[in-house]
């Protein structure tokens, strides 16, 4: 510590408040990080107080400091290595005895220590009444009362705070386990003075090794003259577990919680320590032994069509936004390799991400809000049976049900689960939720291939293989790839509460950029690599020369138009006779004109309209009806053959290569080489499979609501029957995630392996269910 | 020769032996997950081992901790129950392991 600069660790219970009065010191001057090689934040902050500088360092909420838990270790880390000046303790004043466990956890530490007892609002509404001076007094530092959440209690802490840093004295704390288990301590202390090396409190690191704790054990085997301490733990530890009869660990344990049971009852006057509180008011509804389920269903209903369907308003002016930009882009730039790039390659990749993000900013909101009330404790505790027969845990419902919208939200919705095993199992199995990007996909092929009435059967049997395959997977995985005791659900309900509009959005917002760069820069990468293996080689060699066809085309146009047309008029061009360039314009107007829903107009009407235009100028009125005529059929030629051109070119190029290499191995699933290209495109966004068959089968861009021309030329193609359509559903269902949820997959496991494995079990389960359905299809059929 | 099971206690066995507890009150000792929601118990002893015991102990419950069920879920399983001013929610096989003694 400088005299300037003071660095100081918040630490305390979940719930506790401890992350809002972090944001009340340190406002907009804090960055959020992950501690080195885990999934665990770090959250640091500044502030300025009479002409210090503080580094404020948010420590993962615990409550212990054991080494059961990865969060626990990088506080009880971050103590031990960074040794900040001074650890806040911020205590829950409304259930204080618990939360004094971890006070005294943190006084073994050997670093200063002030109590910020927190919530004493709720506390006095409860009736308990605190004395401060007299824990301050027992615990030998000083207290500080707050009201985190009306930012109540704040200067007084930090001056409290620079105080006790300035005076640099901890009382030197010492909680007495008892003749026998002091003994020992003594003795094994005095053996670890005499080994070098070690940066921990003495007194702390013996008696952690005494509790069994994991972390220090293997630091012990690390250090010269550790496997002697280690040796001399050992036999302590069955001398003491002969006298107390059960684990020291949990001898130890109690015996903090009696000696904090001590000081609770000599600081808090005795009152009812069982009694009702408006929580349990509001509980006894929300949890209610029958409305719970239905009242839950409702929530999650909520959250969902907030996410998606009020999120898809904003999506679309971003789409639309970003389509306007492409198109802007392209207009502006000349022709060529550079534009392609930018506006297909880039603007297409990359709009696609951008385009998430009002659904993720909905989404963390709700679940924001959700954690932050205290409510999500509650969802978890009505769903965790239904969740646990199918080897998951009650926290992961939310994120699963966020899957079915799409698998990126799903995917970072499971920070809420603290355990990683579950985590883990939970991410794995949320892709399997059928997303909604697979659906035009569906919808394409079920129109084209099954009649309208199995439609809806279809449809519903890919969601279900989904589900089943995705239980299926989760009890797989929970018993094979994580294995080991079931994690234990005991968890906290803590007290309801209104969030502060301040800690919802800094929630909320947090994610959304941390999604966005990541997802966006993994993203922008795979969008060019994409673009890339289907636009090259770009030398083709067609089978048409199709610049020489189409330059027939014009010359057919225009030697037509200038027979029919130009010559009885006895002009050379169009511009020569302004009323006929008019007329040719009204006519054409008529025929592309929409009505307010974008859809064409009725026949009846545009007929009725060409008779008045026909009346009012009856001698030009053949002449450019004639003229518009040509024109559109040189249209549709010419947009033909550029279709095709697309179409060969698309099949020779990088990708189309790939899919015909593939082909050997998609072939036993019914699958061609066309079909292997949209697969392979498709990784990076699931709707572009439908895009990418447009381009294929040359019938140019796709209109997901109305692809009847795409219907018609997979219908039309032999290779494509009901079940190879069904097939191709079902892989698509299975198959790896998008590049989207991969690369969100990736930061949130913090692991490429498990990306990786994530994309091989997908896509191999696929190939394997799809063989399965497709031979036994064929068998049957 | 028959090995008594783990967590074999000669008190529990005493209880069962009708007429023996004539002198004091009858005094129950049963596992937390058989108490119905309104009921109260002391904790005795907390068993099992590894990280769901350390955990439960963590939270407190420990020797002579007051614990009142509050609730079951919806679907009978978890179980929400009040300790220490604070409200905790466990599932049944976990609340098997704290035994309790009821008055």
């Amino acid at each position: 510590m400088s005299a300037r600069n003071l660095t100081v660790a918040l630490a305390g219970n979940p719930n506790s408040g401890k992350t809002t009065i972090f944001n009340n010191i340190t406002g907009a001057r804090q960055h959020v990080g992950n501690y080195p090689g885990v999934t665990v934040e770090r959250r640091e902050g500044f502030r300025r107080y009479q002409g210090k500088e503080l580094l404020l360092v948010d420590l993962p909420g615990t409550y212990s400091l054991t080494a059961h838990s990865l969060d626990e270790l990088v506080a009880r880390n971050v103590i031990v290595n960074e040794k900040p000046d001074i650890i806040v303790n911020i205590l829950d004043a409304s259930n204080l005895e618990r939360n004094l466990y971890l006070a005294v956890q943190l006084l073994e530490l050997e670093r200063p220590v002030v109590l910020a007892l927190n919530m004493t609002d709720v506390a006095e509404q409860r009736g308990l009444k605190i004395n401060d001076e007299a824990l301050s007094r027992k615990m030998g530092i000083s207290v500080v009362r707050m009201v985190g959440n009306r930012n109540r209690g704040t200067d007084e802490l930090l001056e409290t705070v620079v105080v006790a840093a300035a005076a640099n004295e901890h009382a030197p704390f010492r909680l007495d386990y008892g003749q026998d288990i002091e003994a020992q301590i003594t003795q094994i202390t005095e053996a670890l003075a005499s080994v070098t090396e070690v940066k921990y409190p003495l007194r702390w690191l013996a008696i952690k090794l005494l509790e069994n704790d994991q972390d220090a054990k293997t630091l012990m085997s690390q250090v010269v003259g550790g496997t002697r301490i280690l040796n001399l733990v050992e036999k302590a530890r069955t001398e003491l577990a002969v006298i107390f009869n059960d684990e020291l660990e949990l001898v130890i344990a109690e015996i903090r919680y009696r000696f904090v049971g001590e000081i609770y009852r000599q600081v808090v006057p005795a009152n009812n320590d069982l009694g009702k509180t408006t929580s349990d008011k509001i509980d006894d509804i929300l949890t209610h032994r029958v409305l719970g389920l239905p009242i839950f269903f409702g929530i999650m209903w909520l959250l969902f069509n907030i996410v998606f369907t009020v999120g898809a308003y904003p999506q679309d002016w971003l789409d639309q936004g970003v389509g306007l930009i492409g198109t802007l882009l392209g207009d502006f730039l000349p022709d060529g390799e550079l534009k392609s790039l930018l506006v297909d390659g880039i603007i297409g990749g990359v709009g696609s991400v951008i385009v998430f993000l009002p659904n993720i900013l909905l989404l963390f909101l709700g679940i924001a809000l959700l954690e932050d009330t205290g409510y999500m404790a509650r969802a978890a505790f009505v769903i965790d049976r239904v969740m646990r027969a199918v080897g998951l845990h009650g926290k992961s419902f939310i994120p699963l049900l966020l899957g079915f919208g799409c698998s990126v939200p799903a995917i970072m919705g499971t920070r809420s689960l603290e355990n990683p095993r579950d985590r883990m199992v939970t991410i794995l199995v949320a892709p399997l939720m059928s997303c909604s990007a697979r659906l035009p996909v569906y919808t394409l092929l079920t129109a084209a291939f099954f009649s309208m009435e199995m439609a809806g059967t279809v449809l519903f049997s890919v969601y279900a293989v989904g589900i089943v395959l995705a239980i299926l997977m989760a009890l797989i995985f929970r018993k094979f790839l994580f294995p080991g005791e079931a994690e234990a659900f005991v968890m906290e309900m803590p007290s309801y509460h209104l969030p502060t509009l301040r800690s919802i959005v800094t929630h909320m917002w947090e994610r959304s950029i941390l999604y966005l760069k990541k997802a966006g820069t993994l993203i922008l990468v795979a969008s060019i690599l994409v673009w890339f293996a289907t636009n090259y080689p770009a030398n083709v060699e067609y089978s048409v020369d199709y610049d020489q066809e189409k330059t027939q085309v014009e010359e057919s146009f225009n030697a037509q138009v200038a027979e029919q047309v130009f010559l009885p008029l006895q002009i050379e061009k169009l511009e020569d006779n302004e009323e006929l360039g008019a007329l040719v314009g009204d006519i054409a107007a008529i025929n592309e004109a929409k009505d307010e829903d974008g859809e064409d107009l009725d026949d009846a009407v545009k007929t009725e309209q060409l008779d008045q235009l026909a009346q009012a100028n009856n001698t030009l009125y053949p002449f450019a009806l004639q003229y518009y005529e040509f024109e559109q059929k040189k249209q549709e030629q010419t947009d033909s053959l550029d279709k095709q051109q697309a179409g060969e070119k698309l099949a020779q190029s990088y990708a189309g290569q790939l899919g015909k290499t593939m082909e050997p191995i998609i072939r036993p699933l019914g699958f061609d080489w066309k079909i292997g290209v949209g697969l392979v495109s498709a990784m990076a966004a699931k709707e572009v499979l439908v895009s990418t068959l447009g381009t294929i089968y040359s019938v140019g861009e796709v209109d997901e609501e109305d692809p009847t021309s795409l219907q018609d030329a997979l219908a039309a193609d032999p290779a494509f029957n009901p079940l190879v359509a069904y097939c191709l559903m079902i892989f698509t269902l299975i198959y790896s995630p998008c590049l989207a949820a991969l690369a969100v997959l990736r930061r949130e496991t913090n692991s490429w392996k498990w990306t990786a494995f994530s994309f091989c079990y997908s896509t191999v389960l696929a190939w394997i269910v799809t063989l399965v359905v497709y031979q036994v299809g064929t068998l049957l059929l | 020769m028959v090995s008594l099971p783990k967590d074999f206690s000669f008190t529990r066995l005493m209880i069962m032996i009708p007429g023996i507890n004539k002198n004091k009150e009858a005094t129950m000792i049963k596992t937390l997950d058989c108490l119905a929601p309104g009921e109260t118990g002391v904790v005795t002893k907390v068993q099992g081992s590894g990280s769901v015991k350390r955990r439960i102990v963590d939270m407190g419950i420990v020797g002579e901790t007051r614990i009142q069920v509050q609730k079951l879920a919806p679907l009978g399983d978890p179980m929400e129950i009040k300790v220490k001013n604070f409200n905790l929610s466990l599932r049944k096989s976990e609340a098997a392991l704290i035994e309790v003694r009821t008055q």
